[in-house]
């Protein structure tokens, strides 16, 4: 296990100690896989076999955005207690960079954290951490985006928010990564009283992607709002796993998937929603949506529901469907061909996620991507 | 059929002869006085042949005991449900016990054990029954009773024979009906499916067999009281239910276990097997001792219950109500194989006090145009913890498949839990799923609505409850419908006020 020499990042004793540690604790566990009930649908384990090389700190995106304003990436080097899963492990133990701001007051220009990989067969590792204060507001877009060509690269991120009374975010996770990436993200947030988070995510790519959230709604009248879409082809695998905490009282998270799987392509989501004891007045809901267009792709999803609080509104729905073949029929006898009128309901099937979009381009740019899921599988 | 005295082995081993005085000294501490066979405690390959020698079984049987027995050395408890599980010492449960006066071999129901007639008129069986087991036929419910480990009465027996049915105790079919048995015995449920079904097939003691018979349409419900009255002895029930081509069976187990301080486990396991255009459907109303209100005692229920739909058009539907049991873990399932194949599973789960229950389906989409119905209803109230989890899996074969679920809980009391996990795996495009959720307390209004009409908080939770169940309760047998209408009531004591 040569890549797994934290003394390559040349950091103060006290610290090489901890990430030492952090280190042995993942090479303990390894990659996850299915033994793991929350994996149950992800082997990772044969990862252990290949090799990554740390790709250089401080490397730049290879593109410049005008309509976002950049977060550089700086270093970091305070690393939490060792974290309990595997993955977070293994970043903490090399992340050497990331973003760390608070925001205040109400920004007009949404923010971007850009996140790359563009050395052949590397690995990078990066550790947010975003603040807001009271009263704030502020729009961020984290992007995964490609780089490395056809190459295997490996990218763990963490993201931890901390969200102040009254404060509200609203947060886009793009993951459009190159098709042989490996991705690990997890994003933890906290939310006080009043305050609001909604969190868009899209996903486009990724040979192997895993994301966790952790949403502690902790404080009276927070809300957490999600809307996701996973629109997957060729191989790709995504797996989601959310666990919003409901720990206050008068709470309320809206959860909606949409979940699109083309070519050989696997989509898992894992939705839970936890209500903690005195978590009354909860109101929670939660749906997915599957949407399967070939023969040899996968989607399993699993929302779940653990209450311990009984004066809560719960509710969550998960369906699997096809295209509607007398909507087809429809368009068709209007005139539109038949790969067209399949592509307009795959997107209309989309729809309620990229109408969530703030930015014009980004949401044009994601109809694009979801048309192009049906170009590699005519009807 | 053979009289019970001519279907011993032969010779009796002289460890069996060990075992009988060591049961003497055993039967002590007896709550009923009926003096039982009863195994000292323990679990080895040794009990394991004990026990099938006492059965007087064929070789192969052992031979597949054994098998199971290796295979769950190697197997580990299950540790994924929403269950809080005290360690079970396998090691003080006894493996076998047989009601004594069965060693006289009861030639007809007059010669059944009073004391036995008596506790059933005690746990409450309908008296219709009591008619019937003192041999009174006016009534359409055959019985087989097992008391223990060891069915000792049969009825209807002639009746159904005469039909081409045959229903009777596992181990006379073992006996009387081998190639059936090998056959289908551990076909579907295999004996490394899981721990505590690798664990039964190793030491199950009896159970009920069904053999429907291509064609035939069973003329009656079949029913089959289990009843645990022995400390310290597992139930390992096995039964196995088969319907030919174009043949239908409705299958009634209800279970009631006398009070008991310590804890009992009960792992048995139930195998359905529909051939062509076949129909099975089963009913449970498990009230089993559910410990006190400190979660003191009671039972432990861990079943395996699968039905496989092997032929096209065929049908199984599992209906349950479960009120009791310390620790439920069961998730009746159906393997629609056969193109067309049908899969229903209608569940009310309740826990009050300390109870738990980790329970719900799976439903594998194997064959074409498969469809399943999912309606689980959880109730907790007190300390209890409800969880619901379900599979449903759809594999690329299974074009057309179509599945419905709804699951909803309802909360009683701010100490309770409810969870629901369902699982959805699809790999066909053509498949449709609608999966559906809702947990929520009693509405306050509606209370108010029957308070106000002059009914008594307790009996308008209990209405309130039975609305809430009454999409499961229509699937019952009419029998049932009213007993589990009564068993939520009674469960319900106390958890409101």
């Amino acid at each position: 296990m040569s890549f797994f020499d934290t003394s390559r990042l040349a950091l103060p004793a006290d610290e090489q100690e901890r990430r030492q540690a952090a280190l042995e604790r993942f090479a303990a566990e390894g990659f996850p896989g299915p033994r793991l009930e929350s994996w149950h649908y992800s082997d990772w384990s044969a990862l252990a076999e290949r090799e990554f090389p740390l790709a250089s700190a401080g490397a730049e995106p290879s593109f410049t955005l005008d309509t976002v304003q950049p977060l550089p990436l700086r270093p970091v080097h305070t690393p939490t207690p060792c974290p309990a899963f595997a993955l977070d492990a293994l970043n903490l133990a090399f992340a050497t960079e990331g973003v760390e701001k608070t925001l205040q007051g109400q920004a007009q220009r949404p923010f971007a954290i850009v996140q790359q990989v563009t050395g052949a067969q590397t690995m990078r590792h990066l550790r947010h951490r975003l603040a807001l204060d009271v009263g704030a507001s502020a729009t961020v877009l984290l992007w995964d985006a490609p780089g490395a060509g056809e190459s295997e690269t490996l990218l763990t991120a963490v993201l931890q928010l901390e969200l102040a009374a009254g404060s509200q975010l609203r947060l886009i996770c793009l993951q459009d990564a190159d098709a042989a990436a490996i991705r690990a993200l997890h994003l933890s947030a906290r939310l006080a009283t009043d305050a609001q988070l909604e969190l868009i995510q899209l996903d486009f790519g990724g040979r192997r992607v895993r994301q966790e959230l952790d949403i502690h709604l902790d404080a009276p009248g927070a809300v957490f709002r999600q809307a996701g879409l996973t629109a997957l082809a060729g191989r790709s695998q995504v797996d989601q796993r959310s666990h919003v905490w409901h720990n206050a009282a008068g709470c309320e998270s809206r959860s909606d998937g949409r979940l699109i799987a083309a070519g050989r392509a696997k989509a898992v989501l894992n939705a839970k929603v936890q209500v903690q004891p005195g978590a009354a007045k909860t109101d929670s809901e939660t749906r997915i949506a599957s949407l399967l267009l070939s023969a040899g792709a996968e989607i399993d999803a699993k929302p779940e529901l653990e209450i311990y609080a009984d004066d809560v509104k719960c509710a969550h729905g998960a369906s699997f469907g096809q295209l509607d073949e007398a909507a087809a029929f429809y368009l068709r006898s209007r005139g539109l061909g038949a790969d067209e009128a399949r592509q307009l309901l795959t997107l209309a099937f989309a729809q309620s996620v990229l109408d969530q979009l703030p930015l014009d381009g980004l949401r044009a740019w994601s109809e694009q991507k979801v048309r192009a899921l049906l170009a590699e599988q005519p009807a | 059929m053979s009289a019970a005295a001519e279907l011993k082995p032969k010779a009796i081993q002289a460890d069996v002869a060990e075992a009988i005085a060591a049961r003497r000294e055993y039967s002590a501490g007896f709550v009923t006085d009926i003096a039982s066979d009863t195994v000292a405690p323990g679990l080895s390959e040794d009990v394991i042949r004990l026990i099938s020698a006492r059965k007087g079984e064929p070789e192969w049987l052992l031979a597949w005991r054994l098998k199971a027995y290796q295979n769950w050395l190697k197997l580990t408890p299950p540790d994924w449900a929403q269950l809080k599980v005290p360690p079970i010492d396998l090691q003080a449960i006894s493996y076998y016990s047989q009601p004594k006066s069965h060693k006289d071999g009861p030639k007809s129901l007059d010669e059944v054990d009073p004391k036995l007639l008596e506790t059933y008129k005690k746990l409450g069986i309908p008296l219709q029954e009591q008619a019937m087991l003192a041999g009174v036929q006016s009534s359409n419910i055959a019985m087989d009773v097992v008391f223990d480990s060891v069915s000792v009465a049969t009825t209807f027996k002639a009746k159904l024979k005469e039909a081409g049915v045959i229903f009777c105790p596992i181990s006379e079919a073992v006996r009387e009906y081998p190639e059936l048995v090998q056959q289908y015995l551990g076909t579907v449920v295999g004996i490394n499916d899981n721990y505590y079904a690798a664990l039964n097939s190793a030491v199950f003691t009896d159970g009920s067999f069904v053999f429907v018979p291509k064609g035939v349409r069973c003329p009656m419900e079949l029913s089959t009281y289990f009843r645990i009255n022995e400390k310290n002895t597992g139930q390992f029930e096995r039964t196995l239910i088969i319907c030919e081509d174009d043949a239908q069976v409705s299958y009634l187990e209800g279970c009631t276990a006398p009070q008991r301080d310590e804890n009992q486990l009960h792992a048995a396991v139930v195998e359905l097997v529909a051939l062509e255009r076949a129909e099975i459907k089963y009913s449970t109303v498990q009230n089993w001792y559910p410990g006190d209100e400190n979660g003191v005692g009671g039972i432990y229920n861990f079943v395996t219950k699968r039905g496989e739909c092997r032929g096209a058009n065929s049908k199984i539907s599992w209906t349950q109500v479960e009120t009791g049991s310390a620790i439920t873990w069961k998730y009746p399932s159906c393997v629609l194989r056969g193109d067309n194949s049908i899969g229903e599973f209608y569940s009310v789960a309740l826990t009050h006090h300390r109870q738990q229950a980790d329970t719900g389906t799976k439903m594998i989409h194997i064959g074409k145009n498969t469809r399943s119905t999912i309606v689980s209803k959880g109730i907790a109230a007190g300390h209890g913890q409800q969880s619901y989890r379900g599979l449903v899996r759809v594999l690329p074969g299974a074009s057309g498949a179509r599945n419905h679920t709804q699951c909803d809980s309802l909360l009683i009391g701010s100490h309770c839990g409810a969870h629901t996990f369902p699982y959805t795996e699809v790999r066909n495009p053509s498949a449709k799923l609608e999966h559906e959720a809702t947990t929520s307390k009693i509405g306050e209004d509606q209370l108010f609505y029957l308070r106000s009409r002059g009914i008594g908080e307790e009996d308008a939770v209990s209405m309130i409850v039975n609305g809430f169940c009454k999409d499961v309760f229509r699937e019952l047998p009419m029998e049932f419908a009213v007993e589990a209408g009564k068993l939520l009531a009674v469960s319900l004591e106390g958890a409101v006020g």
